[in-house]
């Protein structure tokens, strides 16, 4: 059995989620435990939650299972702590310690690369004074400092509806693009997942545009995929201890495409992705890795 | 000699070395960077004329073919020092910082609390580099960290070779891991263990010369333990055995036939009169677990202005390997507190103006700092026999009424925060000293 950690009031609409997927593999060993922070009894390396297996779905206490994922961004102090305290138990393996990372962080150490500089453009932690003093943002992406899943980039000029004091307030990466594909006049973002199979190795899992599809089998998107693979392996020599990721890229209009976020888990993966192969196979390669890790 | 060095894509295994530099040299030779070694032709080259690379500023230019520069993972942006010691060529310092298990918050923003510590770069040059236990590669025998540019001034993140000395800066880290990277650094890996409380206890207690400096000590086994200790010694202070910084403590005062009981172990303090059956259930809880904590007799420390205080010195191994005194700080708690650290409200004061306020006089200051130097001199001496390698120690002394003294503490992983407030430059040289003492290890 494996765990699967996440937010306080989204267990059991995991488990609903999961429970279909998780009958159709029909093996015992494919079963899940999920819960939350709050059900971690780490005195008696115990967690109380909802386990998902072929037969159904229960409430139940069980052993803290070997291997767990973790699907939250954990900021409480209370949570991290917990967390460490699991995470220096020696035999209890966490998958995505954190989902919520530094893009400036992301971005130095892609740059520090040979191979991977080339798909990262000219960046700068935004300035809030340069906003003030310089209103022509014209050819520049804004990205949150800290990404979320839900992509918040602001392009060229401040949107309606944002007020010029939150962008002030909130930090932000300034990347400098060049003319690039837009959609509906905001960036053409493709997201690609990666995530780790059952030999431990990364593999693309499929992409997914933040806006409508616009651009199938094109030759980028095949670049995307290795691209993204690689980047992983890479990150994961500075930030071990990841199994899923994602990366979003913009295109220029010559189809290169430039690297602007990387995130964790995304929910998103499993709530909003209408092909259900992704999901089953999202699954398969959520038990191979952990199979893989309990050997 | 100072060098930089540059590649050269024509040729392959290949090192040109200037020949005014240099005195005896092989047809072939190792090149060492690190704990990596590859083997070279060696080529004299007459470019940089008599110049010597005397200095940083000055540096002669090494050339190295681009397959050497691969393997021996050397970067082409620092300056380095070379040495030639038989028939090899050592390009270093090669030192590394291990740092603890977050990787994920080791951005070039985290380090720069460690820029500080490279004003002392030119006299050691080389790669200096942070890295996580978790980012080694053993198998390709590589590290993924950061390193310090000097020039830019900036931390820039990396890959390269296992470091032939390591500075380790937390104690988080498994200890096969520990175990490990001593072995791959021949012993070169200060700092290399954390003892608690109760073992630096046991341990100094069998020197004769030290024993009569601790006072009476015992480990918390069961509530009878504290109650015989608190019957014998009346005072008494509850440390825990793993932590610092004033973390965890507790102090129990008899008072007829209650105790007053005052408890540090969260922000607020809770100061509270319990009777002995209250006691008993409090300690039959599990808020003081079996070996856990110690109890030590509440000593009648000496005070200033109504205040206790203690005395934190800061002993190092300089570029001899010896241990000498690298700065010393009281630190006063504030009133009706028993904690003196800084970061519980404490502050700092020279030992100079500690004596005088504590004491009102002058006379015997000299004597009382030769004793406290003799003291922290010995417990360095002891410490190293234990076998593990210590190179930075930070000694809490107690100074009581009748101004005798006693070790209250030792701590690996000191912190200097009130230097950094009394004085910059000694705290600046504590934060050079362990730099200097890797560069010596890694034989510059």
């Amino acid at each position: 059995m494996i765990g699967i950690l996440c937010d306080n009031g989204k267990v059991s609409m995991y488990a609903h989620l999961l429970f279909p997927f998780i009958k159709s593999f029909k093996k015992k060993a494919n079963a899940v435990v999920l819960f939350t922070i709050k059900g971690i009894d780490i005195k008696n390396k115990k967690v109380t939650g909802i386990i998902v297996d072929s037969s159904g779905i229960k409430k139940s206490i069980v052993t803290l299972p070997p291997v767990i994922f973790n699907f939250i961004y954990m900021e409480r102090k209370n949570q991290v702590k917990t967390f460490e305290s699991i995470l220096s138990m020696n035999n209890i393996a966490i998958i995505n310690e954190i989902n919520r990372f530094n893009l400036l962080m992301i971005m130095q150490m892609l740059s520090s690369s040979v191979k991977f500089s080339e798909f990262v453009l000219p960046y700068r932690l935004y300035n809030a004074n340069a906003l003030k003093e310089n209103g022509n943002l014209r050819h520049n992406v804004f990205i949150p400092l800290k990404s979320s899943n839900k992509l918040q980039a602001l392009y060229d000029e401040i949107p309606s509806g944002v007020e010029k004091n939150a962008l002030i307030k909130k930090r932000w990466i300034q990347i400098k693009t060049p003319s690039i594909r837009m959609y509906k006049s905001m960036p053409f973002v493709i997201r690609n997942y990666v995530q780790k199979g059952s030999d431990g190795a990364w593999l693309s899992l499929g992409k997914m545009t933040l806006q409508r599809d616009i651009f199938k089998n094109t030759d980028f998107m095949k670049l995307i995929r290795e691209i993204s693979v690689d980047m992983a392996v890479f990150i994961e020599k500075f930030i071990p201890g990841m199994g899923i990721c994602y990366m979003d890229f913009i295109i220029d209009e010559y189809n290169n495409p430039y690297f602007v976020n990387f995130g964790g888990f995304d929910r998103n993966i499993i709530l909003q992705q209408k092909d259900m192969i992704i999901i089953k196979y999202f699954l398969k390669n959520l038990f191979g890795y952990a199979f893989y890790l309990i050997g | 000699m100072w060098v930089t060095i540059n590649k050269v894509s024509s040729l392959n295994d290949v090192i040109l070395l200037p020949e005014a530099a240099v005195e005896k040299i092989y047809k072939r030779m190792y090149i060492c960077f690190g704990q990596r070694r590859v083997a070279a032709n060696v080529n004299l080259s007459k470019e940089d004329g008599d110049k010597r690379g005397e200095s940083i500023d000055n540096p002669l230019n090494i050339k190295i073919s681009g397959d050497i520069l691969a393997r021996l993972m050397i970067s082409s942006n620092l300056v380095y020092r070379l040495k030639i010691s038989g028939n090899s060529i050592i390009i270093g310092p090669v030192i590394g910082f291990l740092i603890g298990n977050r990787n994920y918050a080791y951005s070039p923003y985290h380090m720069e609390k460690y820029s500080d510590r490279f004003g002392i770069y030119n006299e050691c040059g080389g790669l200096i580099y942070a890295f996580s236990p978790r980012s080694i590669d053993w198998e390709n025998k590589i590290i993924y960290g950061l390193y310090y540019d000097y020039k830019r001034e900036e931390w820039l993140y990396g890959r390269f070779p296992f470091p032939s000395v390591i500075y380790r800066r937390d104690f988080h880290t498994n200890p096969e891991t520990i175990k490990k990277l001593i072995q791959v650094t021949h012993g070169k890996l200060f700092n290399s263990w954390r003892f608690s409380k109760y073992y630096l206890y046991s341990y100094i207690k069998q020197d004769a010369k030290l024993v009569s400096s601790l006072p009476p000590t015992t480990l918390i086994k069961d509530y009878d333990t504290i109650k015989k200790f608190i019957d014998k010694y009346g005072d008494v202070i509850l440390k825990p055995v793993n932590l610092s910084r004033g973390r965890g403590i507790c102090v129990i005062k008899r008072e007829k036939d209650n105790y007053r009981f005052i408890d540090y172990r969260k922000s607020q303090a809770s100061d509270e009169i319990l009777s002995e059956n209250e006691m008993e259930k409090l300690f039959k809880s599990d808020s003081f677990l079996p070996n856990r904590y110690i109890v030590q007799k509440l000593l009648p420390l000496a005070k200033i202005n109504g205040s206790v205080f203690d005395i934190r010195i800061v002993m190092q191994k300089d570029r001899k390997m010896q241990w000498f005194e690298s700065g010393i700080e009281c630190r006063v708690a504030k009133s009706d507190s028993f904690l003196t650290n800084i970061s519980r409200g404490g502050y700092a004061l020279s030992l100079d103006e500690a004596l005088d306020k504590a004491f009102n006089c002058s006379s015997d200051r000299e004597d009382i700092k030769k004793k406290i130097h003799d003291l922290c001199i010995d417990t360095c001496v002891r410490l190293d026999k234990t076998g593990h390698h210590f190179a930075e120690l930070g000694i809490d002394i107690a100074i009581d009424e009748n101004k005798k003294l006693y070790i209250i503490e030792v701590n690996v992983f000191p912190s200097f925060k009130g230097f950094k407030m009394m004085n910059r430059d000694t705290y600046l040289s504590i934060r050079y000293t362990p730099i200097l003492y890797a560069s010596y290890l890694a034989g510059f």
